[in-house]
């Protein structure tokens, strides 16, 4: 037995079926084999308005950024300035107890 | 009746009228192609719907993709590689159904050897070989394509392609013997 000539005889090439090319050709001229390429201008608009929406979504990230850094400093200029007159009525006081003292 | 196949029957001009738009052209390139396309799907499978289903989707990306085929024999690679890339994925996202012998037998064309017999049981048998060797062996002796030639259509080393057809061989043989 020669396998190697009874696969040749087995797997040789069939028919296709009948009507096949008609059926492939229906099929695209429907439009099937033109979908993915039928709507391209799809491609930059969807490309657009993620670009859209990203620059907003980092727009508004970077504005939160920058509100959370003034809110900051104000805070620290706010404890600062308390310091500073807290600073200022101790001051104060030491000088009165040191007129005190002195007077009597 | 045995048609014979030659490596790239296609006349003179139709890729290029297909190309330019001509939908006659590139019917008589389905034409010409079909057998092949088909039949390397059908030994793969061993199911006629299921070919025709994966031979047809071959020709519809061989139409989105005329652009960049460069030549006859160019375009009958292509579909070789195309249709065998397209056998391998449908198998892995579905499971292979079983096909019984009744409809292996319905299958059966006219036949060239005096035993049907022994050509339905090799189909079957071709069937049930892991992918790898079932496309190696298809392309072997249905395309008649040198271990070369396979390799550059599955992507795989020359000495990779050797060993699956060896080894296809001796299962083949093994099981036929126990037949």
């Amino acid at each position: 037995m020669d396998i190697e000539r009874d696969l040749n005889d087995a797997l040789r090439r069939r028919e296709a079926p009948a009507g096949f090319a008609s059926r492939v050709m229906a099929r695209i001229e429907s439009g099937e084999a033109d979908a993915p390429a039928a709507h391209p201008e799809r491609k930059p608009w969807r490309a657009i308005a993620a670009a859209i929406l990203l620059t907003a979504v980092l727009g508004g990230w970077a504005a939160h950024q920058e509100s959370e850094r003034r809110a900051g400093e104000r805070a620290r200029d706010e404890v600062l300035l308390a310091l500073r007159i807290t600073s200022e009525k101790l001051h104060e006081a030491r000088e009165q107890v040191n007129e005190i003292g002195t007077n009597h | 009746m045995t048609a014979v196949f030659t490596e790239a029957a296609i006349p003179e001009g139709l890729l290029a009228r297909a190309r330019e738009g001509d939908h006659s052209a590139f019917a008589g390139i389905v034409e010409e192609q079909e057998a092949m396309v088909f039949s390397i799907a059908f030994h793969f499978f061993n199911d006629r719907s299921r070919a025709e289903e994966i031979a047809q989707d071959a020709f519809l990306q061989l139409y989105r993709s005329l652009g960049t085929i460069e030549s006859e024999s160019h375009l009958v690679h292509w579909l070789r590689q195309v249709t065998t890339r397209r056998c391998i994925d449908s198998m892995r996202r579905t499971r292979l159904r079983a096909v019984s012998i009744d409809e292996v037998a319905e299958l059966a064309g006219p036949q060239r050897v005096a035993d049907p017999l022994l050509e339905r049981k090799l189909r079957e048998l071709v069937a049930g070989l892991p992918e790898t060797q079932r496309l190696v062996v298809t392309l072997r002796y249905q395309e008649d394509l040198d271990p070369a030639e396979i390799c550059r259509i599955v992507g795989l080393p020359v000495n990779t392609v050797k060993s699956h057809l060896h080894r296809a061989l001796r299962a083949l043989r093994r099981k036929l013997g126990d037949q």
